[in-house]
């Protein structure tokens, strides 16, 4: 169970106008498994490697349990890694590839046999350390590749979107697994991945982070509910963004005046913002009441979304599927005052 | 990775540099002075004892089984039983490589030390040593068996129209013979202007190698010979005004017989080589070579069919001799020298002249050979394609000098072959 | 890679008959210039038209064998020779082409162009040169300066082979490996030697082919002290004595035979991480 601290961390490549990764700062409670999400080339991956020592930092530092790892070659640092790929060693069988970490650590074969025996059953492939790489699916392989990373016991795993390469139903699986094992590892994670439905559902928490920049850490209904910039709300899904400017309890805008639920602490220009699942329709709250008519409509199984021109506004809502709106149709909307959320605007 | 690279680049340059420890060169003689400067006033006793333990390195031409084993086994072991000298044979295909090897050696200052001690050479390739200044000088009258070598004979005391003041030690002699097959032609044409009539009586069944292929080379100058008349006069320095009334009639000659030649003369055999083989084939029936012994080797080796003869003109045809030379700057002088001495004594002349060893031709003059040797000698078998010593020494001719060599195969390419 | 979630398939189909064919002729017109050299080693007299030799025997073998012929010791030398030269040549070519093959550094083009000069520049035309200072630096007619004589045309082809297989190599292996606890020795021996073997091999074939066919650089440099197979086989080729050059062409071709065949099975094996699917 290690904390880990990233203080500051820059890094810009050889020749590259602009830095990677640009005074990061966050810090992981020990086990907890934190993500790393954002758009590619954001410095995600960059980061995972100067934790793992692949790359050493221009700037900053990376501390584990308070003390600094940088004078320490990956080798040596007590992480493991698990990438997008599988990466098995063609030429071993796949308990020696799981061994791989303790065979160069120098274990004894008796010790080494009895642990990949172990780690295999954790990871739902029991007995098939004889096989070899080439007669596995792609699901299994990344399997293995997480016992491999997790024999050696390591300090802080990281994990380079390992999902990505596999298709959506063993995706689910996978994330079930890892999210099971880590927990009851109790190892500090991090997590490199541009999908925000798994960031949000693996994560303690989350580093959002944008062209080297952390925009916001936070847990993941933080993020979510009360993004700090548009940029961020931007990234999770959101829509609706209503510019115009706070004033005390009210926010006014080009539509209209809302109320709020509390005097935000952000005065002045901002942007409101409210989830389009939070839209209230056909019915009359008590107050932020609009009027509009549907523009499209779109059916998702569980539920229908909405285009609606309310005036000048075109707002996007999720509604139940039982709600039959169509096209044309007027409808009265309401926005829940604890619904809504006042941010800053786009950054400079 | 970049460091490990940049480390073994160093490692590598490190021992580079710590191989040139410069190569030891064998001492021949005591230390107070070296071997150059006293070996004119040594007897050839203290030049033995000297060479006593020496490995000489002897580079000659190695396309020959019979004349490897014969230098690999019986001179190599001879040497180290009777002188405790190691030979080791350096076989190279065209000598003008070694040549170059010495000069090469001069021009980078390596003035002792050479790695070649003696070379298997004569013409050409031994004028451009001696007059680059890379031959050991005034050597070879000291030999013991020097006694029995005629140097009145131009032939010797000429090589190839080049001085050669005992700068060289004869090892081997060549006379120019024509080679025919007595199943085809019962009397071979006894002249140049014969032969020619003889083509163009049997269209297709002579030709002769293109110069500068020393055997093509060679019968440009029979007929130049012939074209000339008296070929004395030709001998001594390159004659303008001599040379072109004869090249004139030389090149006559060889253009009116070259649509009587094989392939109507379209094309000439590139080496002496070729020609054998078109002659071992039967396509044609007339050949020609420049060891009197060769035809009766080649039917040995089964190479030529067993009909084949040999003959000369009746005016005689061109002989010269092949040589050891020692170069300026030779490790082991000491020991070349015991090696051409041994390679000329009536001994190990004779076990070459053995039909079953090399079948060799020998410099050494039956006039000054004491008398068992000559009989030894006489009574050697001789395989019918070779001619008796004697008919071949009464005709001799003797070579021009180097100048008019190269200006005759020049105008042949020139007014022959691209006619 | 396989795509994701797919089980092992089945063995790929095999080859259709016109592969087959191919294949065959490939070999047979590989195989047949060499009859006629086994037949004229074994021929005493053999002239045009006959199709065999009208009288067989043993001369040219029985000379070989002779200690006269210096067969025994050029072959040897032949094989040391080579065998040097690929031992050097790989020690330096695997580094020179993986920083080729997977670095991007200043200079690079330059230095690129340098360590493949030997290609388009042939040896033969600087040995000259290479030859003066090698007297002086004593190296000439000695083991070591043919040696080193023989890099010059061999790296680049080690070199030229290895860029082209550590291309194809996947870095991530490497650092996989790193993040399990392996040392640089221990990646390089359990991670990158296994992935780059066959191109590695392929690239020692290569470079042995080289050295063991060279003729005019050990000339030159050897200066015939150093006698090399080849050098016995030329005087011989000019001679016209053709069963003995048969014979020693056969010597010749032996060795290379043997070697290709024991390598044989790296030679379009399935490619590993690394591979040689540049080739």
């Amino acid at each position: 169970m290690t904390a880990l601290q990233l203080c500051n961390l820059t890094k810009t490549y050889p020749g590259a106008p602009a830095p990677a990764v640009r005074d990061l700062s966050l810090e992981a409670a020990p086990g907890e498994l934190v993500a790393l999400l954002g758009a590619s080339g954001c410095g995600k991956s960059t980061t995972l490697r100067l934790v793992a020592g692949l790359l050493t930092p221009c700037r900053g530092d990376v501390r584990f349990d308070g003390r600094s790892v940088l004078g320490a070659p990956p080798e040596r640092r007590g992480v493991a890694m698990v990438f997008q790929k599988p990466l098995l060693l063609p030429h071993m069988s796949v308990g020696e590839n799981v061994g791989f970490g303790l065979r160069v650590r120098g274990e004894r074969p008796a010790t080494i046999r009895r642990r990949v025996d172990e780690l295999l059953e954790l990871v739902q492939l029991p007995g098939s350390a004889a096989r070899r790489p080439g007669q596995l699916s792609g699901g299994q392989e990344q399997r293995v590749a997480l016992a491999r990373a997790l024999i050696v016991e390591p300090r802080v795993l990281l994990l380079d979107e390992p999902f990505s390469q596999l298709d959506a139903g063993l995706r689910a699986e996978m994330r079930d697994l890892v999210a099971g094992l880590q927990r009851r590892l109790g190892i500090t994670t991090l997590l490199v991945t541009h999908d925000q439905e798994e960031a949000l559902l693996l994560a303690d928490r989350i580093a959002l982070l944008e062209q080297g920049r952390l925009l916001q850490y936070d847990t993941p209904r933080g993020l979510y509910e009360r993004p700090a910039s548009l940029a961020v709300a931007r990234f999770l899904g959101g829509r609706n963004f209503i510019p115009g400017r706070v004033a005390g309890r009210r926010f006014i805008s080009d539509a209209g005046a809302f109320e709020l639920a509390a005097e935000p602490p952000l005065q002045g220009a901002a942007v409101l913002t409210i989830r389009p699942e939070a839209l209230a329709l056909g019915c009359d709250g008590p107050v932020n009441r609009l009027r509009g008519t549907v523009t499209a409509a779109r059916y998702l199984g569980a539920r229908m979304r909405y285009q609606i021109q309310a005036g000048a506004l075109v707002l996007e809502a999720l509604a139940d599927a039982a709600s039959l709106y169509r096209p044309g149709d007027p409808v009265n909307l309401t926005l829940p005052p604890e619904r809504l959320w006042v941010m800053g605007g786009e950054r400079q | 990775m970049r460091a490990t690279y940049a480390r073994l680049f160093v490692m590598l340059t490190l021992l580079l540099l710590a191989a040139c420890g410069g190569q030891p060169g064998a001492s021949s003689g005591p230390a107070d002075q070296p071997f150059e400067q006293r070996y004119r006033s040594m007897s050839f006793e203290q030049i033995v004892e000297a060479a006593r333990g020496q490995t000489v390195t002897w580079f000659m031409w190695g396309g020959s089984d019979a004349i490897n084993a014969y230098v690999n086994g019986y001179v190599a072991s001879t040497l180290k039983e009777r002188y405790g000298i190691t030979l080791k044979q350096a076989p190279v295909t065209d000598i003008v490589e070694t040549v170059n090897k010495v000069l090469a050696e001069k021009q980078a200052g390596k003035d002792t030390g050479g790695s070649v001690d003696l070379i298997w050479i004569n013409g050409e390739n031994f004028r451009t040593l001696k007059e680059a200044g890379a031959v050991f000088r005034n050597w070879a009258d000291l030999l013991p068996s020097n006694q029995f070598v005629d140097w009145e004979n131009p032939s010797i005391a000429y090589d190839f129209g080049f001085p050669v003041e005992y700068d060289e030690s004869p090892w081997g002699s060549a006379q120019f013979v024509m080679e025919y097959d007595s199943a085809r032609l019962s009397e071979p044409p006894r002249s140049v202007e014969a032969l020619l009539e003889w083509a163009c009586a049997n269209p297709g069944k002579f030709t002769y190698p293109a110069p500068p292929d020393f055997t093509g080379s060679v019968f440009v100058r029979h007929v130049f010979y012939a074209a000339a008349g008296d070929y004395r006069q030709l001998l001594g320095p390159f004659d303008e005004t001599r040379y072109a009334p004869i090249a004139e009639r030389t090149w006559q000659m060889l253009n009116g017989v070259e649509p009587c030649l094989w392939r109507g003369g379209e094309t000439y055999p590139q080496t002496n080589t070729a020609l054998y083989d078109l002659f071992s084939r039967g396509e044609v029936w007339i050949s020609m070579n420049y060891s009197p012994t060769h035809a009766a080797n080649q039917i040995a080796r089964g190479v030529y069919p067993a009909t084949a003869r040999t003959w000369v003109f009746d005016t005689g045809t061109i002989a010269n001799t092949n040589y050891v030379t020692i170069p300026y700057n030779a490790a082991n002088k000491a020991g070349a020298m015991v090696v051409a001495n041994f390679l000329l004594s009536p001994e190990a002349q004779y076990e070459a002249a053995k039909p079953e060893v090399v079948g060799w031709s020998t410099p050494l003059s039956f006039a000054k050979l004491p008398q068992e040797w000559v009989e030894k000698f006489s009574a050697l078998p001789r395989p019918e394609a070779v001619l008796p010593a004697d008919e071949l020494a009464a005709r001799q001719l003797s070579e021009l000098q180097a100048p008019w060599l190269t200006r005759i195969e020049e105008d042949w390419i020139a007014n022959v072959l691209e006619r | 890679m396989r795509s994701p979630g797919s089980p092992a398939g089945p063995s790929p189909p095999r080859p259709p008959l016109l592969r087959w064919f191919v294949l065959a002729a490939m070999v047979i017109g590989m195989l047949l210039p060499i009859v006629p050299l086994v037949i004229w080693s074994f021929a005493f007299r053999w002239s045009f038209p006959d199709l065999l030799p009208e009288r067989w025997s043993l001369r040219a073998w029985r000379y070989l064998a002779a200690p006269e012929s210096q067969v025994l010791p050029a072959l040897r030398d032949s094989l040391l020779l080579a065998g040097a030269v690929t031992l050097l040549a790989t020690l330096i070519g695997v580094p020179a082409g993986r920083a080729l093959g997977m670095y991007r550094f200043r200079g690079r083009a330059v230095i690129e162009m340098l360590i493949l000069a030997p290609l388009i520049v042939p040896a033969f035309a600087v040995s000259l040169g290479i030859q003066i200072v090698f007297i002086r630096y004593g190296l000439a007619d000695t083991f070591l300066g043919v040696t080193l004589v023989h890099l010059v045309p061999a790296t680049p082809y080690m070199a030229l082979v290895m860029a082209g297989v550590f291309a194809n190599f996947d870095r991530q292996y490497e650092d996989l490996a790193r993040t399990l606890g392996a040392r640089p020795l221990q990646v390089w021996r359990w991670v990158t030697l296994p992935a780059v073997l066959p191109g590695l091999v392929v690239g020692a074939l290569f470079v042995f082919l080289i050295s063991w066919s060279q003729y005019a650089l050990t000339l030159i440099i050897g200066g015939g002290r150093l006698v090399t197979l080849p050098m016995l086989l030329f005087a011989f080729a000019r001679s016209g004595d053709n069963a003995v050059t048969a014979a020693l062409s056969l010597v010749f071709i032996a060795p290379a035979v043997v070697l290709l065949a024991l390598i044989a099975r790296f030679l379009g094996a399935a490619p590993a991480a690394g591979g040689i699917r540049g080739l």
